[in-house]
């Protein structure tokens, strides 16, 4: 279940989260793992633009973590949160589950933005989780097609 | 005579999405606080305080559970 908390335009960014916060048990894969997942968003408008398409969603930040079930350590956690005394970097922790080199951990992993339908498609395809829908490509196809350009420097955007 | 037909064009039907719940203010918040007490074992506001006060040196690297409620605190702030 994915829950939202604005749907508005507002001074301050609105969340969204999966399962309410709490960890997701995934099916299959090279290991079984579980997903949290949450992203922070606001409201852009372009007065420019037509009626249909004078706002868009900004991602401001996000957090993708996946992690073992039974123990709970962290493995991949993908990280974005941009501001005055943080990293400002998209960036990924390899957590110390992976890593022989305990010196590494905690580390920023410069990445790029990561889009939730990548995210999900490296848990599919590269992990071998188990998708709930048979047409997962088409819905990840779908759910892309509201990314635009991604913008680092400042927020990413999704049209 | 033989009329012809065409065979209809299947029309490529757009996937159905997940659905999003939309949650209250009041429901965020009281979701914030119950995400606080799980992850740190304080209330939602307490953390609010916490941050601000710079206990987690203002880095949402700090852990896991701090970046998980950094990211979540405008669900704890309040709204006009």
């Amino acid at each position: 279940m994915v829950s939202a908390t604005g749907h508005r335009p507002s001074p301050l960014p609105w969340d969204l989260l999966l399962n309410r916060g709490a960890a997701v048990n995934l099916r299959g894969g090279l290991l079984r793992t579980t997903l949290h997942l949450e992203q922070r968003y606001t409201f852009a408008e372009d007065p420019a633009a037509s009626a249909r398409e004078r706002w868009r969603v900004e991602i401001a930040a996000y957090r993708y973590t996946l992690s073992e079930q039974e123990t709970k350590r962290e493995l991949f956690a993908f990280h974005w949160h941009p501001g005055e005394e943080q990293i400002a970097m998209p960036h990924v922790h390899p957590g110390s589950r992976i890593l022989s080199e305990q010196a590494l951990a905690g580390r920023h992993v410069p990445t790029g933005p990561i889009a939730v339908p990548d995210l999900l498609r490296f848990l599919i395809a590269e992990l071998g989780v188990r998708p709930e829908r048979a047409d997962w490509q088409r819905v990840i196809a779908r759910i892309g097609e509201f990314y635009g350009a991604w913008q680092v420097a400042g927020t990413c955007e999704a049209s | 005579m033989v009329r012809a037909t065409q065979p209809k064009t299947k029309r490529r039907r757009e996937p159905r999405l997940p659905k999003v719940e939309f949650l209250s203010l009041e429901e965020a918040r009281a979701l914030y606080d119950e995400i606080a007490r799980r992850e740190l074992g304080m209330s939602g506001d307490e953390f609010i305080a916490a941050w601000n006060r710079g206990d987690y040196n203002f880095d949402p690297d700090y852990s896991e559970a701090v970046c998980q409620l950094w990211i979540l605190m405008p669900m704890g702030l309040e709204r006009e």
